[in-house]
């Protein structure tokens, strides 16, 4: 035997468990639903219970109406799939399309794999322990002139910044892994310039590491030399001038040919010795080498991109061309 | 930094490459060039001219018709409306074809009815930083005909080094003469010395200096006299600036002219002389020099300490320093007379009739001078050297250096006076061969690394039999002090063109990050399916972090959701396009960071609710499609929002029915797969049936397919739309239906009476 606390218990119990919203209207609002039937056993009450009955009975019934017109909206977004196969999805013949830098990074993944790299990612929130001075960077050193930084306050205080660079992935990872580490590592960088044809102020990284008992600058020539021939599809020439970064030495400048032209695209370098103890590799057999180039730089050469703002600009005349593009 | 090719040529006199061939071997060996240029390029067809006649232009008051002799026997008739122009002044006349460095061409012109065949150059024309009003006027023994680079004997090449990032290497680089022996080094050639002069220790100046810190290790000062009553025209130009327009008077002290030029070229202000000198030797060695004037310093102390918090400084700009405790600052018996290392004072500063100077030569700590340049932002070229840290043995050399030319000017060194140690502490380090070699991966003999480091001035120590060294690097060269920078060395000397490309590695198993590419797979199968990526900025005009120094003033804060963006990309672009599939991929940050999808689909010709539904079909199909149980998603509606939920998880939201972001970083953690097992074939056939219901137009397809869902049993597994036609007000909506009983043939009795129920329900409701 029902009765309007039961019905509005089991109502109650329903909507804790989400059941359908059209099995709720069936269930209690329909001609032989619940509510129905509570009406049905009005006509042998005395009036006084009556009055009273109605307006309970009555209030439970706009409740459950209230909640079923509430939930329809999402109910009906939610139908859709299992309900329309005649109506099939229009599926347009235009094709969508990945963003360059997306194709690219996925590309360089691909590669990469090849060699045996992992993806590994950090965050873009990130503290100056591990964006500069876990890599050699220490406070008031004249290269951090090279990283103009973006800081970044919260609510309570806290002081953090936009990492400026991919290499912090470098500490992460290898704080818990050990040797032998291959990673890339792409991703988001800040850095709080003006913005010209060449110059953003967010743009994307992929930072490289490897590390193992063997791993040589002669290693390292074997397989940027691979991976810029694979990205390339061609026999494409490197060549590594010396430079200048506090978390490697010896420091690299990796230059490509093309068109007849020696093109600065990447930065490396053997992993330097504090930056592995600052990552918790003490083995002193441990040795290796990094890398990070951008991968805007690297799109505006293979797509002939000649202003790096586009990228930011969901212009989608801009975004939707690439779609057929295959490297 | 900037060096001329001459200088380089004067300390490596054997040098057979050419400006560009050395800049190259530089930055392969070496350091970073920025570029290879000569200033006389952008000067072509300037020459010097001799102004022979100026008469009124008949038909313009401002202009005058000047015959400037340009050549032997070449005179060029001239429209000028300079104020400045005299008869017999010497200038520099853009003869037809030359292209000034702002862009003017040259050209034969007609100017109110006058012929004109050039034109007689300001400075600013001529692309030298100058507020001087008028025509450039050259001195009186330039030459006719001369171009005009030569003139101002800037017609040469120069390297620019890049230097700015680099680390203690820096001081090495940032010298004419540490460039110079490191070219001498990579191209296997003689350095010649600097010319020296002995320090006069006998000359006693009667200074008492005191060093009251120990952030100055060695202090010097040389006192000169004999500079006569010099007057500088400092109305004048500022960088950049060519000498020809500064001296007044150049009659008393005269400076080498390969000074001024050079410090022309590499675009060195120029000051009085004294200063110029001291600028030179800072170019030169790498060492800066204070010049005082020696009469300005008062009393016999100079004394070396650290600044109290408070103290005031007022510098030889005029500005007013506040100084914090610990900056180091050089004083008289009365006042601060210099912020070591970066700026003296107003005060004691060479100015018009200054005839005695006393230079400071020392080494600061380069980490107190770092710190201090920069919260006062005045990285000087003294600054911007000291704060690399500069070998203590310079201080002699550059001090020894100034002696030198000095004498060779003519005047005389009074006195000299020095405190402190003057050698750097360069400890012997151990060098494994062995490890140099599997570090680069070469087999470079014992023998080429001996001859590596004998080139680089290294002293060497070996035990017989063993592969271990001991060794200490030469003063210059601080920052070798770890095996790793040796191998720099020979790797660089080596040849890194040399080391061969080596792809001989182990396999390795591949553990890439999960939600990195469950984020490459939803963003592939969304391009599949007809969706553009597209890339929004992170700025925002609310949110939870704030920038402390926002790149766009009106955008402070860091996003915390996509939704905001994807609507203005919309907003941007639905007039290019009526149907736009877009989606996002990026983090947001709350308190925290937090990767986001987002997801739209806009199709003008349809309301907002088909546009949403849309997406989200996408989005479930896309789920399935990869595999994963796209039925876990459930929408609500929670206050004013669309709440998204998979698995009882909340992981998204629905944003003004246009938008559909989710953590796809939470998603891909509680992704269940799809079902892989089979439902078994069924054994007994469905009965399909086609029913026709009447209803009035106001009710749509899905509110009957509600309603039928709702009467029907479990044997009811499929119903879809299969034709509507309208009727005035009524509507026929014509659903297909099939029914299957998993036990048994169904009959057509039993399906009957469900479509009875049917129909009699939508009768009664009519």
């Amino acid at each position: 035997m029902i009765s309007i606390e039961s019905v509005k218990n089991e109502y109650k119990n329903d909507i804790k468990n989400s059941l359908d919203i059209d099995k709720i209207e069936s269930k209690y609002l329909s001609r032989k639903g619940y509510i129905a039937q509570l009406f049905k056993s009005i006509k042998d009450m005395s009036d006084d219970k009556k009055s009273k009955y109605g307006q309970q009975l009555n209030k439970l019934k706009e409740d459950i109406e209230n909640y079923i017109v509430k939930n329809k909206l999402s109910k009906d977004i939610q139908d859709n799939i299992e309900i329309n196969p005649v109506n099939s999805v229009d599926i347009s013949n235009q094709l969508g399309s990945l963003s360059p830098i997306s194709r690219l990074i996925f590309k360089i993944q691909d590669i990469f794999a090849e060699l045996g790299f992992s993806v590994a990612i950090g965050p873009e929130l990130e503290s100056e322990k591990y964006n500069f001075d876990l890599l050699n960077i220490p406070d008031n050193h004249p290269a951090r002139d090279v990283w103009d930084t973006m800081w970044v306050q919260s609510p309570d205080g806290i002081k953090s910044l936009l990492r400026t660079h991919t290499s912090p992935v470098q500490i992460r990872y290898m704080e818990n892994h050990k040797p032998p580490i291959r990673i890339i590592a792409p991703g988001k960088v800040y850095r709080y310039e003006a913005t010209d044809a060449t110059h953003e102020t967010v743009f994307h990284q992929v930072e490289g590491l490897f590390l193992d008992e063997q791993a040589s600058i002669a290693t390292f020539k074997g397989v940027i030399e691979y991976f810029f021939k694979e990205l390339f599809k061609q026999d494409i020439k490197i060549r590594l001038r010396p430079s200048y970064f506090p978390f490697t030495e010896p420091s690299f400048e990796i230059d490509i040919r093309i068109d007849n032209k020696w093109l600065e695209i990447a930065g490396a370098g053997m992993v330097n010795r504090k930056v592995l103890e600052n990552g918790g590799i003490k083995d002193k057999n441990i040795q290796g080498f990094a890398f990070g180039f951008g991968v805007e730089r690297l799109a505006m050469i293979i797509y002939k991109i000649d202003d790096i703002r586009l990228i930011h600009s969901a212009d989608i005349r801009f975004a939707s061309q690439l779609g057929k593009i295959k490297l | 930094m900037k060096i001329p090719y001459s200088i380089i040529k004067n300390f490596v006199p054997s040098l057979k490459y050419s400006p560009e061939e050395l800049a190259e071997l530089i930055s392969l060996k070496s350091y970073e060039v920025n570029s290879v240029y000569n200033p006389a390029d952008g000067l072509k067809n300037v020459v010097v001219g001799h102004i022979q006649e100026i008469s009124p232009h008949p038909n313009a008051d401002k202009l005058n018709i000047v015959k400037v002799l340009v050549d032997n026997n070449e005179i060029l008739t001239i429209i000028c409306g300079a104020k400045n122009i005299e008869l017999g002044q010497k200038v520099a006349v853009a003869r037809i074809g030359a292209i000034l460095p702002n862009g003017v061409n040259i050209q034969a012109a007609n100017l109110r009815g006058q012929d004109s065949f050039g034109m007689i150059c300001s400075a600013q024309e001529l692309g030298f930083d100058s507020k001087m009003e008028g025509v450039l006027i050259l001195p009186n023994n330039s030459v006719v005909g001369t171009p005009l680079a030569d003139a101002l004997g800037i017609n040469e090449s120069i390297i620019d080094i890049d230097n700015k990032g680099l680390g203690t290497r820096a001081s090495d680089s940032s010298s004419f003469y540490g460039v110079a022996r490191e070219i001498a080094l990579i191209t296997n050639s003689k350095l010649e010395p600097l010319e020296l002069s002995q320090l006069p220790v006998n000359k006693k100046l009667k200074k008492n200096i005191q060093i009251k810190t120990n952030l100055c290790n060695y202090y010097s000062i040389l006192e000169v006299s004999g500079l006569s009553n010099y007057k500088f025209d400092s109305n004048v130009l500022s960088k950049g600036t060519y000498r020809v327009d500064l001296y007044v008077q150049t009659d008393v002290f005269q400076l080498d002219s390969k000074i001024h030029s050079t410090l022309d070229i590499i675009d060195q202000k120029s000051y009085y002389p004294a200063v110029d000198l001291g600028n030179y030797i800072l170019f030169e060695t790498g060492q800066p020099l204070h010049i005082f004037d020696a009469e300005k310093v008062k009393g016999k102390d100079i004394i070396i300490r650290e600044a109290k918090k408070g103290e005031i400084f007022i510098d030889l700009n005029g500005v007013e320093i506040i100084l914090e405790k610990g900056d180091i600052v050089i004083c008289d018996s009365e006042n601060i007379i210099a912020l070591a290392g970066i700026i003296g004072s107003a005060s004691t500063a060479v100015g018009d009739g200054t005839t005695q100077i006393l230079v400071e030569s020392a080494n600061f700590d380069h980490k107190r001078i770092r710190e201090t340049a920069r919260r006062l932002k005045l990285l000087t070229e003294s600054a911007k050297r000291f704060e690399r840290q500069i070998p203590v043995e310079l201080v002699d050399i550059a001090t020894q250096r100034l002696i030198n030319m000095v004498e060779k000017s003519g005047l005389q060194v009074l006195g000299y006076v020095n405190k402190g140690n003057n050698k750097s502490d360069h400890k012997s380090i151990t060098l494994d061969y062995n490890y140099i070699r599997k570090y680069i991966g070469v087999d470079i003999s014992d023998r080429d690394i001996d001859i590596f480091l004998k080139n680089l001035q290294i002293e060497m120590y070996r035990p017989l039999g063993s592969h271990k060294h001991n060794v200490v690097s030469p003063y210059w060269r601080l920052d070798l002090n770890t095996q790793e920078e040796y191998v720099e060395e020979i790797a660089r000397l080596y040849g890194y063109d040399n080391i061969p490309a080596n792809l001989n590695i182990n396999v390795n198993k591949i553990t890439s990050d999960l939600t990195f590419n469950f984020q490459r797979k939803i963003s592939e199968e969304l391009a599949k399916i007809g969706y553009t990526e597209v890339l929004t900025y992170p700025y925002s005009n609310f949110g939870v972090l704030k920038l402390i120094n926002p790149v766009d003033e009106s955008k402070p804060y860091l996003r915390q959701s996509l939704a905001e963006s994807m609507i203005s990309v919309i907003n941007k672009n639905s007039d290019n396009f009526n149907i736009l599939k877009l989606f996002e991929v990026s983090n947001v940050f709350t308190s925290e960071q937090k990767l986001h999808l987002s997801l739209s689909y806009f199709n003008r010709d349809q309301d907002n609710n088909q546009n949403i539904n849309q997406a989200y079909n996408d989005l479930l199909k896309l789920i399935a499609q990869l595999g994963f149980d796209h039925t876990q998603f459930i929408t609500e509606m929670m206050e004013d929002t669309i709440i998204l939920k998979y698995a009882d998880n909340v992981i998204g939201s629905i944003s003004n029915s246009l938008v559909i972001e989710l953590d796809i970083a939470i998603l891909s953690s509680i992704l269940i797969p799809a079902t892989e097992t089979y439902t078994p074939i069924p054994k007994y056939p469905s009965v399909k049936r086609d029913i026709t219901l009447t209803v009035n137009n106001k009710i749509s397809a899905k509110e009957v397919y509600n309603k039928i869902s709702g009467l029907v049993s479990k044997r009811c597994q499929y119903i879809g739309l299969k034709d509507r036609f309208r009727n005035n007000n009524l509507i026929n909506y014509t659903f297909r239906l099939e029914f299957r009983d998993a036990e048994k043939s169904l009959l057509d009795s039993e399906v009957n009476t469900e479509i009875e129920k049917i129909q009699k329900h939508f009768q009664d409701t009519k």
